[in-house]
């Protein structure tokens, strides 16, 4: 298959940027595709802790762009699931250290060795997020349903759409169904009605995406929670596989009033 | 600040006013590109530099900043400094205002209506700036703003800032499908809606009557 270039970006900085790169690199691993997933957050990395390959690091992004290594060896594996790499950026330096020619020309090599390259792109508007776009694609832009978020979303969105990345497709992170339900937090129509684009996958929020962060085992690598399979129907989506939305309205039916129901009969 | 206003059917001002330096002309040109490419793209311009004493260097930088990377043709520079005009004639380029001339050469330019139509939604950042009226089929978002000489007519969400009538014309109206803006202007008026009233979120025409801004709501079909 030709190679797919993807930025995640959001606009907001903690709506889970980075978090979505590293469930959806080892997804769409998962599938059986060979990706690598690019942090661009120079300056402020985090992937590599939430992919849990921190002690592997020996070269970066930017010792690529500046010709101290190759970019091959600047490429972590993971040793815990065939076809899925890493490269790390650089803590020490800022957003400068790498211009959007060089993104492209880093692009321009790992379209040939992979299917899936997931770009995180840093919070802002500014120079890092441009740089980080600058050799992507496509976009997946994530958002939260507060309304701050979504107004960076449609900022971003503006953006995207000037660069011409395309397609343009939403993530709605962290949804609390039972504050949907009161009315009191935006529902994925409402977001839906304001940014016009296409939805790719809905996140209920789960603790057990603060723990595995933490761990550095994303969630898609064996949990069994409603994040984790949302994060897993999102790269079925990106493969092209028709899968149904989970139901984060609120009225969806529990266990309990569904053993209820059963002995009401 | 640099910004772009339509002159005339399909041809598009550039204004880069005297006081800003060189180094934020192209800051904000590049941001420009970025805000404006759909618009611009293919889109016919004048350079307006004003008063600004300049050289080959400048022009090369707004080339390399704003031209090449939106694709549009640049007509003509209208220089007021006239060793600029002199210095940028030698070098083959157009200088002077080409209003007249343009629409001496082209007669049925001037028949046709100065109506600028966004396709699709304005989105947060995005600001258009149009001598003449202007008709968006999408929302305009949060964020966003719209400043016309003429009406404007949103046929989605307005929720950003519009001035129609930017210029003093107060016989200018808005009109919106579902009008969600604390603000809007016509003219040199300005009128403020609490999200509390009852014309929040429907459709509504906005005028000036009586030196007040009126909101009606469109009758029922």
């Amino acid at each position: 298959m030709d190679c797919r270039i993807i930025v995640i970006t959001s606009g907001k900085g903690g709506v889970g940027k980075t978090t979505t790169t590293a469930n959806l690199a080892v997804a769409l691993a998962n599938e059986g595709y060979k990706v690598v997933a690019v942090d661009g957050d120079v300056g402020l990395r985090n992937l590599d802790v939430i992919m849990g390959l921190e002690n592997r690091i020996v070269y970066t992004l930017v010792d690529v762009v500046e010709g101290t290594c190759r970019l091959n060896q600047a490429m972590i594996r993971d040793k815990r699931i065939n076809n899925l790499y890493m490269i790390p950026t650089a803590q020490s330096r800022t957003k400068d250290a790498v211009t959007s020619e060089q993104m492209i020309e880093i692009c321009r090599q790992l379209r040939k060795e992979f299917d899936y390259v997931l770009i995180d792109s840093p919070a802002g508007i500014e120079a890092g997020f441009r740089n980080a776009s600058a050799g992507a694609d496509e976009a997946l832009v994530v958002t939260t349903p507060e309304v701050s978020a979504v107004r960076d979303a449609d900022r971003i969105i503006g953006l995207l759409e000037s660069m011409e990345k395309a397609p343009i497709s939403l993530i709605i992170n962290r949804i609390k169904p039972q504050m949907v339900k009161r009315g009191d937090m935006l529902a994925v129509q409402d977001v839906l009605d304001i940014l016009a684009v296409d939805l790719i996958g809905t996140i209920p929020d789960d603790e057990s995406v603060v723990t595995s962060s933490n761990k550095g085992e994303p969630l898609t690598f064996s949990n069994g929670s409603e994040a984790s399979q949302a994060f897993l129907n999102i790269a079925k989506r990106i493969c092209g596989n028709e899968v149904p939305f989970m139901d984060l309205s609120g009225n969806q039916k529990g266990f309990f009033s569904s053993i209820r129901r059963l002995f009401g009969k | 600040m640099v910004h772009l206003k339509g002159i005339q059917t399909g041809i598009l001002q550039c204004v880069v006013p005297e006081e800003l330096s060189e180094k934020k002309i192209l800051e904000e040109f590049e941001e420009l590109t970025a805000s404006a490419k759909v618009l611009l793209e293919g889109s016919t311009v004048v350079m307006d530099m004003q008063g600004r004493s300049f050289g080959a260097a400048l022009v090369a930088k707004i080339w390399k900043y704003f031209i090449e990377p939106t694709a549009c043709s640049v007509i003509s520079w209208i220089v007021t400094d006239p060793e600029t005009a002199g210095a940028l004639g030698r070098m083959g380029i157009t200088v002077g205002d080409i209003d007249n001339k343009t629409r001496k050469e082209k007669p049925s330019a001037r028949k046709r209506s100065n109506t600028l139509l966004h396709t699709g939604t304005l989105r947060g950042g995005q600001k258009i700036l149009h001598d003449g009226d202007v008709i968006i089929t999408g929302h305009v978002n949060v964020g966003s703003e719209i400043s016309a000489n003429g009406h404007i007519v949103v046929l989605g969400r307005l929720k950003g800032l519009v001035h129609a009538g930017c210029k003093g014309d107060e016989t200018a109206s808005v009109s919106a499908r579902s009008f969600e803006s604390g603000q809007v202007r016509i003219g040199r008026k300005v009128g403020l809606i609490d999200k509390s009233s009852d014309i929040w979120g429907k459709a509504v025409v906005i005028t000036v009557n009586d030196n007040e801004v009126l909101l009606t709501e469109w009758p029922a079909i």
